[in-house]
């Protein structure tokens, strides 16, 4: 009874939080919206990585395309493809935003040389995969705001001659490009008019090793958990008080975890060719530099040291497209526990908790208060623990959030109940059931 | 058959760990003209290269590089300086449990949060100056000299002529001024005026409005160690370009570009264009060297 008494009141609180009234006044919560206690163990309580993790990461290298234009692009483009990379994607739109082909709205097209040597290199590149966008065509964006799309943007026809393509469309709360963006999952495939589309890295990954990403996408999850493994953060820092500081957005052990080539490396040729060969090679912007503290295409993501709050974002679009395909070829992914189980884990861990909370009232009444604190405390770092755990170390991530919520409130609404529903019932009980003095003497 | 392949699986195995172990740092992410001891020479460092360790890193100021060690863990280095590679692999943190991570968080006091410098950022960006005559000559830090000669151009597109380009100490004291109608001008360092000098600024401005200027420009002769380093390097291959043709002036550019000479590459570039005005290509090389350095936009 005080288990079903403990989840109504947490229906109720819930319930009253959202109201606009009180949801306006709380700060903390509209603060902490996206906060989610298991990306802790994506950044900071982590198993260190390890030497397999490292064999994994070194099958992908990056190359900043910074602000090149397409024909200097097509240059450093060349210069990278002559090792012969096993797969190349390209995280960069080659087309006219809108549709509108003109010199004004796109000036791209003026260089029509730069335009066709860049066509060339593409159309010359074994296993190539350029980006797509999903979009919804205007009468079904009128339609509502739902999650289905009916239309994609791709590249220009000369680009994607010999190419795939890979949507790098992200799940997120943003409303557009340069929109606050938070992005922890991804969607693997998803059918646009009937047709299969692939996800960037999940195409990327196809290419490399179809026989992992097959069984990977057999799970026949619409959304999959990002295992996130690592970041690109170079601190290009002149300032020498500031050099013996860490200055990253990422866990030290996470942010320098791929294999990374600027603009100038690869237009000098500054790199190992062994590093390219045979790997996949993702192309995109990571800033003017990589080291640029620049916003454009950045995320916010469980790698991130601030988990909540206010905070800078932490990853290029292009890291989390990498990320992504670390997740499929690792062949190790996570599985998230559904609401179901989520309910009955916290009914469960209640259930006990109120007998528990029970027998030390009834056999040591008076150290009950202070002993209900002390196991409330602990038991809400071991929830701490266990969710962090499961994720670090047997990739299964659930929140525990109702649990948790059932043992912040197990305390107070023990006490209320005992002291003031039960008596409650109990006197109502005495006094409809228990017959009366008058009717007693009538019998 | 037993024996043999239980052989077999030794050796994969063992070859399997001789592998796994046959670097000590892989180099992630390199910034700067850094570079690598690995037996006697010194060479450039490229990312993506494999550390031993009995190798050596040289990092050359304002640089960065990004290491991870064969255990997986990453490393930085900022601080220019020799760094043994077998001394960094004894700094590789040793790893921790999730469970002590876990309870060092809990008992830690989260001191670092609480910092006493507030004062870190400002409310202010740092800002370039926008120039009216844009000098085709690299930015200071890329500004030293081996040879004599200096040929500095500009686009004439913006800004008419006639130009007055202006030749300054360090002290800003005034060494010499001509006037051209040209959108070039070489400089002969063996001038008298400028022979004493380590390091001269140059401006060119429209001699119409004075206010139509060039961003002041460093040329800097190099110091007597740099200069013998460029000459024994030069010597090893002056053999095989020696003979005055363009090729082996688009070879000499690139020997300098490659000791980040970069005045130098102009003039060699210059001098190929002159051998032979009709190869486009030259010209385009010379072009794509302007672009990726940034003295051509």
């Amino acid at each position: 009874m005080a288990t079903i008494f403990i989840f109504i009141v947490m229906y109720g609180v819930s319930k009253v939080t959202q109201l606009p009234q009180v949801n306006a006044f709380d700060p903390i919560s509209n603060a902490l919206a996206d906060f989610d206690l298991s990306d802790f163990a994506f950044n900071k309580f982590r198993n260190d990585p390890d030497a397999k993790e490292r064999e994994l990461l070194d099958k992908i290298v990056i190359v900043n395309i910074g602000e090149q234009s397409r024909r200097e692009f097509a240059l450093a483009f060349q210069n990278i493809i002559k090792y012969k990379p096993r797969v190349v994607g390209v995280d960069g739109f080659y087309n006219c935003e809108g549709g509108i082909y003109d010199i004004e709205n796109c000036p791209q097209l003026a260089d029509t040389l730069g335009n066709l040597l860049l066509a060339s290199a593409f159309q010359q590149t074994k296993n190539l995969v350029l980006v797509s966008k999903l979009l919804q065509t205007d009468s079904l964006a009128e339609a509502g705001d739902f999650d289905f799309y009916d239309s994609i943007e791709v590249a220009d026809e000369m680009f994607r001659l010999n190419a795939k393509n890979g949507y790098a469309s992200l799940p997120t709360d943003a409303k557009y490009q340069e929109d606050v963006k938070i992005c922890k999952t991804f969607f693997p495939q998803r059918v646009v008019n009937k047709k299969k589309e692939l996800a960037f890295g999940t195409q990327v990954a196809m290419l490399y090793d179809s026989v992992t990403t097959k069984k990977f996408l057999a799970r026949n999850n619409t959304e999959e958990v990002i295992n996130f493994v690592g970041n690109v953060e170079h601190e290009v820092v002149k300032l020498n008080s500031l050099k013996s500081q860490d200055l990253g957005t990422t866990d030290v052990n996470r942010k320098l975890s791929f294999l990374a080539l600027d603009v100038d490396d690869v237009i000098n040729e500054k790199f190992e060719p062994s590093a390219i060969e045979d790997k996949i090679v993702l192309f995109g912007y990571l800033g003017s530099y990589i080291g640029d503290p620049a916003w454009e295409d950045k995320f916010f993501t469980p790698l991130n040291k601030k988990i909540g709050g206010r905070a800078n974002p932490d990853m290029f679009g292009l890291i989390v497209h990498a990320n992504i395909v670390a997740t499929i070829l690792s062949d190790d992914y996570i599985d998230v526990a559904s609401q179901n189980l989520e309910y009955f884990i916290a009914f469960v861990v209640c259930f006990f908790n109120v007998a528990l909370f029970s027998f030390i009232n009834k056999k040591w009444p008076v150290i009950y208060d202070g002993v209900g604190v002390l196991i409330q405390v602990i038991e809400i770092f071991l929830c701490g623990y266990a969710v962090i755990t499961l994720l670090a170390d047997h990739h299964f991530k659930s929140t525990l959030g109702v649990t948790m919520g059932v043992l912040a409130l197990v305390g107070p609404c023990y006490d209320l109940y005992a002291g003031l529903i039960k008596e409650g019932i109990e006197k109502l009980r005495k006094f409809w059931l228990t017959r009366k003095q008058k009717r007693v003497l009538k019998t | 058959m037993k024996t043999k392949l239980l052989t077999l699986l030794f050796a994969v195995v063992i070859s399997g760990y001789t592998v796994a172990q046959d670097y000590a740092f892989k180099v992630l992410a390199n910034k700067g003209t850094n570079e690598v001891k690995s037996g006697d020479a010194w060479v450039p460092l490229k990312a993506g290269a494999s550390l031993k360790s009995s190798d050596e890193v040289k990092l050359a100021d304002n640089a960065y590089v990004g290491l991870v060690h064969s255990s997986g863990k990453p490393m930085e280095l900022k601080k220019a300086g020799s760094y043994k590679v077998d001394a960094l692999e004894k700094e590789v943190p040793k790893g921790s449990s999730v469970l002590s991570k876990y309870t060092d968080f809990i008992l830690s006091s989260n001191s670092a949060e609480a910092k006493k410098n507030r004062l870190s950022a400002t409310g202010a960006v740092h800002r370039g100056e926008t120039y009216a005559i844009q000098l085709m000559l690299p930015e200071n830090q890329h500004s030293g000299i081996y040879n004599n000669a200096a040929i500095i151009n500009w686009e004439g597109t913006k800004v008419a002529g006639p130009y007055v380009v202006t030749l300054r100490n360090m002290f800003d004291d005034e060494l010499a001024k001509f006037e051209t109608p040209e959108t070039s001008f070489q400089v002969d360092l063996t001038d008298p005026k400028f022979a004493k000098e380590n390091a001269i600024l140059v401006e060119v401005k429209s001699k119409a409005d004075p206010k139509q200027v060039s961003k002041q420009h460093l040329i800097k002769k190099l110091t007597p160690a740099d200069e013998e380093r460029v000459k024994t390097s030069l010597n090893e291959i002056i053999g095989d370009i020696g003979e005055q043709t363009a090729m082996n002036k688009i070879l000499l550019a690139s020997f300098y570009e490659e000791n980040n000479l970069f005045i130098d590459a102009i003039k060699a570039y210059e001098d190929a264009i002159k051998l032979a005005p009709d190869v486009d290509m030259y010209k385009e090389y010379y072009e794509e060297f302007l672009l990726r350095h940034g003295m051509k936009r």
